[in-house]
């Protein structure tokens, strides 16, 4: 029996086509005297017709530039985030002290403007102890998307 | 360029631009094997990313390499079976009736074929339970159509194995065949 693996391996190469002549001759050689071979034959050439998968769809070109994102159009954007935030920073923070150290300006927008850039970093301050008190007890951290 | 100059820019001159030369060659059989493993997209997508990430941050340590897609392929398929055997973990974990059913999780969506028919839908659901190893290189030969001779490069296994993984593949699905129902004889 164990010599004959070696023919239900063959069997399968010669239904997919990808035996040499020498193979087929020996195969056939061996099926005309092994009638438990010529079994396994029949059962593996039954089922080739149902091997016949259907195929992946095509997938859409926006779906195969998702795949990998090259360093040079990373570091691109990267540094085009950095200097537009950067930029925007700089640009409020030198509006917001010469506004408010300005003498020409009136007290009252000053002390509006201080209410809203308080409340703002006491909303953001909130939001983000919220978010850490939620990560600690997440139990599902550590399951990775 | 071709293959082996786009190597050779990356092992030899660390230049992303040979990499992004072999990505384009082989991100559509990347994707459809990634497919072929985890059975959804999103899987599939995250999958890719990272192997093609560890992929072009590897490249350069290499010595010598003469053909990319076998590289790469082991790493996808190291990254794909590490996904399905946490997914078996944690199937485990969640549900205790999982550990007594022959229940795969990792289904894969029929919207994600081309036209099909009932047969070979059948044929598909088939597949879908067998072992991750018996489905990948049941895909490889019978939906991609791949010769023994690509398959042996791709597995790194001589060509013989490659046939008597696919006695024993085929057996397999006889058997799931004919237990789900499915009739052999028209």
């Amino acid at each position: 029996m164990n010599n004959c693996e070696k023919y239900h391996a063959l069997i399968v190469g010669l239904l997919d086509n990808e035996l040499t002549p020498e193979e087929i001759h020996e195969l056939n050689m061996h099926l005309n005297r092994c009638e438990s071979c010529r079994n396994e034959f029949d059962e593996m050439k039954e089922i080739s017709g149902k091997l016949s998968l259907p195929s992946f769809k095509e997938p859409e070109d926006e779906v195969l530039e998702q795949l990998w994102k090259s360093p040079y159009s990373r570091f691109t954007r990267n540094a085009a985030i950095v200097m537009v935030l950067g930029g925007y920073l700089c640009l409020m923070g030198y509006g917001f002290y010469e506004f408010m150290f300005s003498n020409k300006k009136a007290a009252i927008p000053k002390v509006a403007l201080t209410a809203l850039v308080i409340g703002f970093l006491i909303l953001l301050f909130s939001v983000i102890r919220e978010r850490i008190k939620t990560y600690q007890k997440d139990a599902y951290k550590e399951v990775k998307r | 360029m071709d293959e082996g100059k786009a190597i050779a820019l990356c092992i030899k001159h660390r230049d992303p631009a040979g990499f992004e030369f072999l990505f384009k060659m082989f991100r559509k059989e990347a994707y459809f094997h990634a497919l072929a493993f985890l059975g959804n997209h999103d899987d599939a997508v995250d999958a890719c990313q990272e192997c093609f990430a560890k992929a072009f941050r590897t490249i350069p340590k290499l010595n010598d390499l003469k053909v990319f897609y076998p590289w790469f392929y082991t790493i996808l398929r190291n990254h794909c079976l590490n996904i399905l055997r946490r997914r078996k973990l944690e199937s485990n974990y969640f549900s205790r009736e999982a550990m007594f059913t022959e229940n795969h999780s990792d289904r894969s969506s029929p919207g994600l074929l081309m036209e099909k028919n009932e047969e070979q839908l059948k044929s598909w659901e088939t597949m879908e339970k067998l072992a991750p190893e018996f489905r990948e290189i049941l895909i490889m030969k019978y939906m991609e159509g791949l010769s023994y001779e690509k398959i042996s490069i791709l597995l790194d296994i001589p060509k013989g194995t490659v046939m008597s993984r696919l006695y024993h593949v085929r057996k397999a699905f006889r058997k799931e065949y004919v237990k789900s129902g499915g009739e052999l004889h028209e």
